[in-house]
């Protein structure tokens, strides 16, 4: 019989979570410091969040970046959405291989080169730098998490349903709208979280393709700690670690039930058959 | 052989509602129908007449080209070149949604997001009926295949018998002229298939609807069709009805295909009577009675099917007879099904031959064992020559 928790088991599993989410806990544990002190302890006190939720620039930039999450988010669902039903409907034709790994290549892109090759795009086209081109920029790199968080459900979409859905009176858009879309929602549901959440704290993509007024948090974070760490920005950054992490657990909750669903229905049909 | 001709095959089955009445065109018409995809040639010059009311199989392998027939049908591929008409109208260029031809999917295809109800108004709520119309529809569909009370439930709270009736009503809800059926009963275990497929035939009767079925299981296409079309590579190679299919096949790939058979090649030597005479191989003389359309010439090989179950099994050697054959081997093997005894014999020649006899008796009173010296025999009547 396999022990679960023995002391090996224990050990590693401690210092694998302390590794991944002690510095984390840090920036939470100091976000209710009293004192003004970032690595001195003087007692509890929520006066931080208060402070925090009172600065007008970060509330602004907080703001921004909600806007700019919200709209690339959806932006990026529906394109990545979109290519990739192209892609599994397609079938083959020349040249597949490489658009489809130009979907993804975004992905193991560095950060650093998409967001200068947006900048160079944007000042090429004469596009001011503010809101928009933030905007287009996250959409542009989480399309590409869309796409595979999509096409992994599109790929076990049974298509004899678009058929069926076809064959009873449906138009190819109405087929999509009435029975593709519904059943792989969960999916695009999941996909539109990411999505958010990727746009919520990136910074790196974001500094190359902001302009003046539109600066976001992280970015607003990133200038304040250079001047020096402030129980505040601990305030916040928790803040910040509970929406991306509410996010994330959303979006897995939303596959995990999609997931039990399928498998319910794989056991149906094979008790059936 | 000309077995192809849709008169003879009305004749065969005695059935009033048989529409081969010569004077009423095709319900389908496939005329010169091609179907390739790149290189491949799914479909190869097809010519198929299919009757309103019939029940009609097509039969193969997989890979045979009978799914892209029913596709083509259905309006999820184009033909090449060539076209199918219904009812004396060019269906190309009809899209799938436009066609009063509906299809049951091998996966039952049910909206898994969608009640049973919903599943089976689907193709009415895109027709936009009334709802009052569209409810009455789906309760008489819901009774048609016995699933009143089910309404509500959503796809993955149904046994795998319940989907396909769910898929089947819902099919049938819009009363389409022809109904597909794409492997219908693949997913079912056996004896679920059998009840099925006399509730099949019973609703295509009732309803009065033709009824085109894709299939690779040979048992349900005989059990259910009127008529059944055996194809191998793109190509018909025998439209008949069950009967003729089976004891008539047109060539020995037909008669291999449909249930178990004996293969075996002979040399016609001439006529007695009204009986034709061959050699086997080594020089055993065999009498068959030949069909009307055979053309006997003295010294043509020809390919002898003969069924296991036309072989009688015995120890003892039967009585002489100018109309019976007979050939003497040792049981190699006998294999034990139940309601039949198959015996493989190994005839002095080398050649194995499979003969099958019901268990009228207990198995343990059965006379024949395993290396008896036993005759096989049959009569002229009972087998079939085809082209070599």
């Amino acid at each position: 019989m396999i022990r679960r928790f023995n002391i090996f088991n224990l050990t590693s599993l401690t210092f694998g979570l302390a590794f991944l989410y002690l510095p984390l806990l840090l920036v939470v544990i100091y976000s209710f410091n009293d004192s003004r002190l970032v690595t001195v302890w003087g007692g509890f006190s929520t006066k931080w969040y208060g402070i925090a939720l009172n600065n007008d620039a970060y509330l602004e930039a907080a703001w921004i970046t909600l806007r700019i999450a919200f709209v690339s988010a959806t932006l990026a669902t529906v394109l990545g959405t979109l290519s990739t039903v192209v892609m599994v409907r397609a079938g083959s034709f020349p040249g597949r291989t490489l658009f489809s790994g130009m979907i993804f290549a975004p992905l193991v892109m560095p950060e650093v080169v998409t967001g200068l090759s947006l900048l160079l795009l944007f000042v090429a086209i004469g596009l001011d730098r503010g809101f928009w081109t933030i905007t287009i920029a996250h959409a542009t790199f989480a399309m590409c998490y869309a796409s595979v968080v999509v096409s992994s459900r599109l790929a076990s979409f049974d298509r004899s349903l678009e058929y069926a859905a076809l064959d009873l009176g449906c138009t190819p858009f109405s087929a999509f709208r009435q029975v593709t879309l519904p059943v792989i929602a969960p999916a695009v549901i999941s996909a539109w979280l990411l999505s958010f959440t990727l746009s919520l704290d990136d910074l790196v993509i974001a500094t190359f393709t902001s302009g003046p007024g539109s600066t976001t948090l992280p970015m607003k974070l990133y200038s304040s700690v250079r001047l020096g760490v402030s129980p505040e920005i601990n305030a916040l950054s928790t803040m910040l670690i509970g929406i991306v992490t509410a996010g994330v657990i959303t979006a897995s909750l939303v596959n995990r039930r999609q997931e039990r669903r399928r498998q319910q229905d794989h056991r149906a049909a094979a008790a059936a058959a | 052989m000309n077995f192809l001709d849709p008169a003879s095959a009305a004749s065969a089955r005695a059935e009033p509602a048989t529409p081969q009445a010569p004077a009423r065109p095709p319900l389908i018409r496939f005329e010169n129908v091609t179907k390739t995809f790149g290189s491949f040639t799914a479909i190869s010059d097809l010519n198929l007449d299919i009757q309103e009311r019939e029940f009609f199989s097509l039969l193969g392998p997989s890979g045979c080209g009978k799914t892209t027939m029913m596709r083509l049908l259905a309006g999820f591929e184009e033909v090449t070149s060539g076209r199918i008409l219904l009812d004396g109208q060019d269906l190309t260029g009809t899209p799938a949604n436009r066609r009063p031809i509906n299809m049951m999917f091998q996966s039952y295809a049910l909206f898994p997001h969608m009640s049973v109800a919903k599943n089976i108004g689907f193709g009415l709520k895109q027709e936009r009926w009334k709802k009052r119309d569209l409810q009455d529809r789906v309760d008489e569909m819901l009774a048609l295949v016995q699933l009143e009370g089910f309404a509500d439930r959503k796809p993955h709270q149904l046994s795998g018998g319940q989907m396909q009736r769910v898929a089947l009503a819902r099919s049938l809800a819009k009363k389409p002229k022809v109904l597909l059926l794409d492997e219908p009963l693949g997913a079912l275990d056996k004896k679920l298939r059998e009840e099925t497929q006399f509730q099949l035939m019973d609703v295509q009767d009732r309803l009065g609807l033709t009824f085109i079925i894709v299939t690779h299981d040979q048992d349900e296409a005989m059990t259910v069709s009127s008529r059944i079309a055996v194809m191998k590579a793109g190509k018909l190679l025998q439209t008949d009805t069950p009967a003729r299919i089976y004891e008539h096949p047109a060539s020995s790939y037909v008669a291999d295909f449909i249930g178990n058979v004996n293969l075996i090649n002979v040399e016609l030597s001439g006529m007695e009577g009204d009986l034709a005479l061959a050699r086997w191989d080594g020089g055993t003389r065999l009498a068959i009675r030949p069909q009307p359309e055979d053309v006997m010439t003295p010294g043509a090989r020809k390919t002898l099917v003969l069924r296991p179950e036309k072989i009688h099994v015995t120890k003892d050697r039967p009585a002489e007879a100018h109309n019976v054959n007979m050939v003497e081997g040792t049981v190699e093997e006998i294999s034990y099904t139940g309601s039949a005894s198959t015996f493989l014999v190994r005839l002095d020649g080398g050649m194995l031959i499979r003969a099958q006899e019901a268990n009228r008796l207990l198995t343990s009173r059965r006379e024949v064992d395993w290396n008896d010296r036993v005759w096989l025999s049959w009569r002229a009547g009972a087998c079939v020559l085809v082209d070599a």
